[in-house]
This record gives structure tokens, sequence and C-alpha cells, in this order.
């Protein structure tokens, strides 16, 4: 990384929303930046390469300032925070601009970007999404980072029609998994408008390359065709309720699209709190078991695949663990052909900002994603 | 097909490219090149995680020392030259279990045979699955040696059907025509040409790689990109550092062979050839085959008209005097105990060439390709000059010297596009000036582009060739300018003749505006 945490951000006073004062606000932001600029004989550059739209109802503006510092950095855009109070007495709706500044070390040049918040309350909630759309940069895309609990109400559904992305995390959700299928059936319905991100997802990329890495080696490769049973363990802390944890049931949906499994009736529920499901590729038969555990913590994750000739043989069993206590993936292996058996990888847990980043590097849909929710939805459905 | 292409699991967006098991072989892994750019290179891609699990690196070298003596001295040289240093210890400390070494003559079979025990082992003990690249990383007088033992040890070829090998070579790519021809042939009765990366780092870059970008997934520029539109192009790689102690080489080379017959030469045929009919490796380098056809031949009587040579004499570079190539040349040959270079060297620290292609697109249409060392500063670029409006409406104003239009991309520094046109100056007058639309990588994207030795290192474990040079052109590029280099060494010089911290030789700048005098060098 070429760039230093010599960031800033300057908080503007909060007005009453009205355009035509906001865009005088953000001309005479830059042109004191430029007078800036040439007194202290450096050079400010604003750069903007979309509209981040971000809805925080956590009320945790200061730990979504220093992210928003993050992403601007690496991805410079207009940041238009809103946030609101929809059972306040009184009705209020305000905004303020302010820049978002970062310096780039190698080059000694400040990389600025606007970020303007806006404030509604009691029945200007229901006004939000109008407000803010004419605050768009012009032909950039819209991304919606949508940072809390989603309601079926406005603004979501007002901003849902101006965004190209909608970024939310499952996590948020009361019934995180239960509201996997939310996301997949909106995911259907708005397939042409936009596309969405779900950052539960984003958390397991460093896992799921890893385990898509083993497979890479022919010898494992070969293996794949035999995998005969999936055993997720995952914090007993992160079940919901009746349910799996969000991020096992996405990887499940994963090797279910990628590998083309088929879901049958089959669902069992162990005493254990385990969930037992039967799929099938061809004639081949596939367990996968879900298994809440209270030695697991955090975002540890252990994924078992165990694959098995014809004769039932068991050819091989690869044993993944994300522990997050050691910052480490590890790997055991055993097959008649490969000799390591143990390996450590670093696994660094992602930032809010980083899986914010990852999402904003794609443009349109992660297919890939949508058919593992798909997939995950449909597995929910029929338990 | 390769193995990540038949892994259901790999393929998708968010997972960045990751190379397949393999074990690389660096012939000179005692060398600068191994120490400044291809560790530093590979532990930057095993710290992003695209290396396989299954990754060894085997130095090999003359110098007798065990794994763990290599894996100190790579230890050192990371620390110096790799960005960051080495970072996390436990990390280095896991990738350097991945370095092993083999101490041997490159002409010696036996040292073949132990290199052979050592692959074969890493591919039971380290899963690297019987993959190999090879890399001539040593002087180019070892390349054929080095190719034939490989050969004889029965090391060219994969071990099996699932499994490759692959040998990169670093340029030169030969020093004419009949040495590129010799090389190629040795490599050739060894290798297959699918087999042989020839790089150049300058492909690498992502400026380079963003032309292709910027011409076919761009509606706008397509249209207006041929001799409709486009006066001239001029790609620049100008360097601000003299040859110091680099004399001896740059004596031997000069900068027609040693940036424009290969890096520029890359980078002209990406902005002159046609829109591939896919992305597919050969589909691309045949295109740009196909532009280095149609570039006209010049004879040895045509030089004159086509090239222009230039040498710096003493001069001043960041503000302090600096001498000229051939004082340089004096001063290494009186500290040198060893070699004596000629002090009056006719070797041409300036080297500048005019391709015209011949096709629908471009013809009439001049390329100016221009390298030097010793100019006013450091850069590289690709400079589109488009054509005059063809009426000057503001002629009754201060407007008429308005300047016509011109793309720039910039390889380096600061890398980016910029688009300069004419706009009209607040006020009652009607004064125009010229501004930029400017782009750049690093204010735009905000992160690091990758090192363009990381790029081509796994471009090649992964098996694409696009950004390697093949070997038609590579001869192409030696037939075309074979002339030059001709003429040139037959004929004396009138050395120096520019002086050190300026763009070059007078004769470059009558040369150009020659016939349009509306043309002159960029001075960038």
């Amino acid at each position: 990384m070429t760039t230093s945490n010599m960031t800033n951000t300057e908080t503007g006073q909060m007005k009453p929303f009205d355009l035509r004062t906001i865009e005088k606000d953000i001309r005479n932001l830059w042109e004191q930046k430029e007078e800036a600029s040439e007194e202290k004989k450096s050079t400010s550059t604003r750069a903007c390469v979309s509209n981040l739209l971000i809805y925080e109802d956590q009320e945790d503006m200061a730990s979504l300032a220093n992210t928003i510092l993050d992403v601007t950095r690496h991805h410079p855009c207009r940041i238009i925070v809103m946030s609101s109070k929809a059972n306040a007495l009184e009705d209020k709706l305000e905004a303020g601009v302010s820049p978002v500044c970062s310096f780039t070390i190698a080059k000694g040049k400040e990389i600025c970007s606007e970020q303007i918040i806006v404030k509604a309350e009691g029945d200007a909630v229901k006004r939000l999404s109008s407000s803010v759309m004419p605050l768009f940069v012009s032909d950039l895309p819209v991304n919606l980072w949508w940072r809390g609990v989603l309601v079926d109400a406005q603004p979501f559904s007002g901003l849902l029609g101006c965004a190209d992305r909608v970024i939310l995390d499952s996590s948020y959700s009361n019934r995180p998994t239960a509201f996997l299928s939310i996301l997949a059936a909106l995911s259907r319905e708005r397939f042409k408008e936009a596309a969405f991100s779900d950052i539960n997802w984003s958390r397991l990329t460093q896992l799921r390359s890893h385990v898509s890495g083993l497979f890479d080696v022919p010898d494992l490769l070969a293996y794949l065709k035999d995998l005969s049973k999936v055993s997720i363990e995952f914090p007993a802390s992160a079940s919901d309720e009746d349910l799996p944890a969000p991020q096992a049931m996405l990887l499940v949906g994963w090797f279910m699209s990628r590998l083309n499994w088929g879901l049958t009736e089959d669902i069992l529920r162990s005493r254990t709190g385990a969930t037992i499901l039967k799929f099938l590729r061809g004639e081949q038969e596939i367990t996968v078991d879900m298994t809440p555990s209270n030695k697991l913590e955090n975002q540890d994750l252990r994924l078992t695949l165990t694959m098995t000739d014809h004769t039932g043989w068991q050819e091989a069993r690869i044993v993944v663990t994300r522990n997050y206590a050691h910052n480490a993936i590890e790997t055991k292996l055993e097959t008649p052909t490969i000799c390591w058996l143990k390996n450590v990888a670093r696994y660094e847990m992602p930032t809010e900002s980083e899986l914010i980043l990852s999402e904003l590097e794609i443009l349109g849909h992660d297919v890939v994603y949508e058919n593992a929710l798909e997939c995950a939805a449909q597995i929910i459905e029929k338990m | 097909m390769t193995p990540e292409m038949e892994n259901p699991l790999r393929e998708e967006m968010r997972m960045e490219r990751k190379a397949p098991p393999c074990a690389i072989v660096i012939f000179g892994a005692s060398g600068d090149l191994n120490k400044r750019k291809l560790t530093p290179a590979l532990y930057s891609l095993y710290q992003q995680h695209l290396l396989s699990n299954g990754f060894a690196m085997v130095g090999f070298t003359r110098t007798k020392m065990d794994h763990q003596a290599f894996r100190n001295l790579m230890t050192e040289t990371t620390k110096e030259f790799a960005e960051g240093g080495i970072g996390d210890p436990a990390v280095w400390e896991s990738f350097s279990q991945k370095l092993f070494y083999v101490a041997g003559d490159p002409n010696d079979p036996a040292a073949y045979q132990e290199l052979k025990e050592l692959l074969t082992n890493l591919d039971r003990e380290q899963g690297t699955a019987c993959n190999r690249v090879f890399y001539l990383s040593t002087p180019p007088e070892l390349y054929a040696p080095i190719v034939k033992q490989l050969g004889a040890a029965g090391m060219s070829h994969p071990a099996n059907s699932d499994s490759w090998v692959r040998i990169i070579i670093e340029k030169p790519f030969g020093y004419d025509l009949p040495t590129a021809l010799k090389l190629n042939g040795e490599v050739g009765a060894v290798f297959d040409e699918n087999q042989v990366y020839r790089i150049d780092h300058y492909l690498g870059k992502e400026t380079v790689q963003n032309i292709l970008v910027f011409r076919f997934a761009n509606g706008i520029f397509e249209p207006i990109w041929n001799r409709n539109f486009i006066d001239h192009v001029q790609i620049t790689a100008a360097e601000s550092v003299g040859a110091g102690d680099r004399v001896g080489y740059y004596e031997a080379s000069g900068a027609l062979r040693d940036m424009i017959q290969n890096h520029l030469m890359q980078v002209f045929s990406l902005v002159a050839m046609e829109p591939p009919v896919s992305l597919d490796a050969n589909a691309i380098r045949d295109e740009k085959q196909k532009v280095m056809m149609a570039v006209y031949p010049f004879t040895h009587d045509e030089v004159p008209r086509f090239a222009v040579r230039g040498q710096y004499g003493a001069g001043a570079s960041n503000g302090k005097p600096v001498p000229g190539f051939r004082e340089e040349i004096k001063a290494f040959n009186a500290k040198s105990k060893g070699h004596q270079y000629n002090e009056e060297s006719d070797a041409p620290t300036y080297a500048m060439v005019r391709l015209m292609v011949n096709n629908w697109r471009w013809a009439g249409v001049p390329f100016f390709i221009r390298s030097g060392k010793r100019m006013p500063k450091r850069v590289s670029e690709v400079a589109i000059q488009f054509k005059r409006v063809p009426h000057l409406l503001f002629k009754q104003t201060k407007a008429d010297r308005i300047e016509p239009n011109s793309l720039v991309i910039r390889v380096q520094p600061d890398e980016g596009i910029t688009l300069k046109f004419g706009a009209k100056m607040p006020g009652q007058a009607m004064h125009i000036r010229e501004v930029n639309m400017d782009f750049q990588y690093g204010q735009q994207f905000g992160r690091h582009s990758p090192e363009a030795y990381e790029r081509l290192l796994l471009d090649c474990m992964l098996g694409d060739p696009t950004l390697f040079a093949r070997r038609d052109m590579v001869e192409k590029g030696w037939e075309l300018l074979g002339p030059v280099l001709d003429v040139w060494s037959e004929q004396k010089a009138n050395f120096p003749n520019y002086e050190a911290g300026s763009w070059g030789p007078t004769e470059a700048d009558e040369f150009i505006a020659h016939g349009a005098p509306h043309r002159r060098w960029r001075k960038p």
C-alpha cells in the first residue's frame, strides 16, 4: 500500500436540508481546500469513482468515520451518510458537508473526497430517499451500503430503485440465517436493477479461496469427484435459533452450486443440534452435516471433507480450520499419495473497510455468490 | 487446459488468480535480478496467498552452499530489496522453507542430475506436481548451454500428461537478427515454442496492459484511432541517469538494442494493432505480429530518413554537473583493472526511429519512437497527437495558436492517462487555453499496482503467455531494425551531439519537423 493513515475528516456543520445550500457548501469546501493547498504549497486532488450511500442505524458514527476514511483512501467516492429516527416527535431533515482526505506517502499528494451527512427524524424519514437522490454524482455507479437491520419500508424501499449495488450484512439481522431467504428473494426479484452482496459472504472469501486452492493440486482434484461427506462445525453462539450459522449455510450453498449437487428431501436434526442433509450428484450421495460447537468461537469454522471410493473405502480426508485466535487457517490432509499432513496459512480477519472495499471492486453481479445464496435459500426452505 | 480451469471451486471473481503447484528453478540465483526482483516478487505472491501450497523455488548457481545458506542469503537480500522487507518473520520463515539450492556448473551434466533428483523429491515432499518453470537469469552466453543440458537431462518436457514444463528467458533475445535466430534455434531444438516465455518486464507494467483495456473496452476511442484523426504518435522512454557503472553494457548495446528493439516495439505493437478476435494469448500476439509485418522495412540507404542517433556530452542533471558518456568510459577504465572500453565509443545513448505502418488504419501516420539517457527527467509515455481541427473558427482572436488535442498514456512515473483539449478562459475575450483531463492510477484506485515481475511470474505459472514475446515477433523486431544497427556500426558518428540534461540531439528536432513543421517533440 502506498498510502498512510494520515487522514482526516472535518465534521461539517449541520444545516436544514436544502439542495442549493449543499451544492454551495460543496463548492466552498473545494475553494477553501484549494486556497489552503496554495498556502501550504501542497496539492489536493478531488477524486470520485462512485457514489457510496451509507445507511447507519447503529448510532455508531465514530467507528463508521474510521471505516469511511479507510474506504475512501482506496476508493475515492462521494459518500452520503444517512441516519434516521422515525420515532422522533419532531420532523427534521438536515445535512452537513465535509471533506474526507488522505495522503499518498509516495507522492506527497492529498486525495480528497466529499462526505454529505443527512439526518432525518420523524416523518422526514419517509422523504429521506427522495432527498438524497439529487446528491448523486451523475454517471457514476451508486452503491448502497445498508449498515443496519433491514426493514421493508422507507427509506430502504425507496433507495433500492436507485442503487446499482446493495451491500448488506446478514449478521446484522436478528435471524441471520433466515434472512438469507429474504436476500435471495430480493436478489431474484431485483436482478435486472441491482446486484446484492452480503458481507458475511465476503468473510468467507479467504477460507473458500484456501479450500479451492487445495484442489489446484492435481492429485487432490482427482479426489473431488469422490467427495462423499462434508462436515461443518461452527460456534454454537452463531446459531440462528433452529438453523445453522449463516456462514455455514452459505458454504454449503457454495458447494451445492459449484459441484452441481441436487438437494434431497432427507433432512435430519440430531440431539446435538446438528443438521444433516443429503445431496445427490449423479448416482453419488453426499452427506452434509452442520454442527454447532462450544469449542469454537468468533469467526472460527471447521470444515472436514471426506472422500470415499465406490466401495466406501476412505481415500482422503481434509480438515480445514479457520482459527480466529491464532490468525491461521490450518489444513490437515490424509491421502495415500500426498505426504504433507499439516499446513498453516496466515488468516487475516478482514476489517469492515476491507470487506466493503472488496464489494466495491465488483461491478455487476457476483454470480457465484448469487448461486450459493439461491442454494442456501432452497435448503432453508426445506428446513 | 490448466488445472485451475478444471477446478470447479476455483472459478470466480472474488478469488485472485492463484498459481498451480510448481517448482521454479532460477539459474543465476545469486545474481542481482533474483535478489532485487525475482525472490521479492515470489515472496510478495506468497504473502498474498497467490502461490500454491505445492510451491518450491530452487536456486542454481556455481557457488557452493547448502539449502540453509541459500535461505539465509535470500533472507538478507529480501530484507534489503523487497518493498516492506520480509514483513512478518513467521510468514518469511514458512516461505523460506520452500527455498532450495543446487550448486553446479551450468555446463556440468552431473549438476543437472542432482537438480533432477531434487525436483523429483520436491514433487513428493512439497506437492509440486511435476510442474516446472526454469528461469534463465544468467548472462546470455549461458542460455544455450543451460537449455542444452536441461534437454540432455530429460527435464525439458513434462513427466506426465497432467504436468507442464516452461522456460523463461530474460532479454536480450540476441544481439541482432543472426544471433536471435541462433538463440531461438537452440532453444527451439529443446523446448517447444509454447513452453518458451520471453520476458519483457515492460509488458508487466499496469499502464502498458491498460493500453489494451483503454482501446478495446471503451467505445469512444477506437473509432478515432486511425489515420483520419491521428497526425502522429510519439513513444518515449527517457531516463535522467547516465550509463554510470553500466558503461560496459551500454557501450556494447546502445539505446536501440537496450530499449527500442524490445520494450518500445512491444508498446508500439499494442498501440497500433488491430482488435484481437479474443483475449486468448495467441489472438493478441497474432495481431501484434501482424502490425509488425505491416511496418515499412527500410533499407540501409534509407536509414538516415528513418533514424537518428545521439550520445550525451557533459551537462547538468538534477542541478548538478555530470560528465559525458565518453568521460564516463574514461573514468571507468581508469578505475578498472580488467577490460578497457573504447573511450571514443560511438554507442548511441539516444536513439530515435520513425516507423510507418502500411495498412488501412495507419497509412501515412508516422510513429516516432525515442529512448535516451541523461534526459531532463525519467518518463515513459505514449502520446497520440491528433490532427488539427479542419477549420480554425477563432482566427480573429488570440486563440489561433490553439494546439491540436493529444492523448497521453503515461507508463511511468505517475501512471495514468491525460487528454489535452482547448477550453475558453473565463472573461469577455475569446481566449482559449489548453487544459488537461487527467486520470492517475494512484488517485483513482488507491491501491498499488503489482510489480511487473509479480504479474509476469504468476502469468507464466498459470500458462498465460499473453504478456511474453513470441519468437516471430522478436525476430521481426531485429529484422526491421537490422539496417539501422548495420549503418550505425559502419559509419562514424559525430558524438557527442547532445548535452546531458537536454531532450536529445537537434538532429532529432529537425527530423520530426521535416516536411511537417507543426510537429515537434513533446517535452513531458
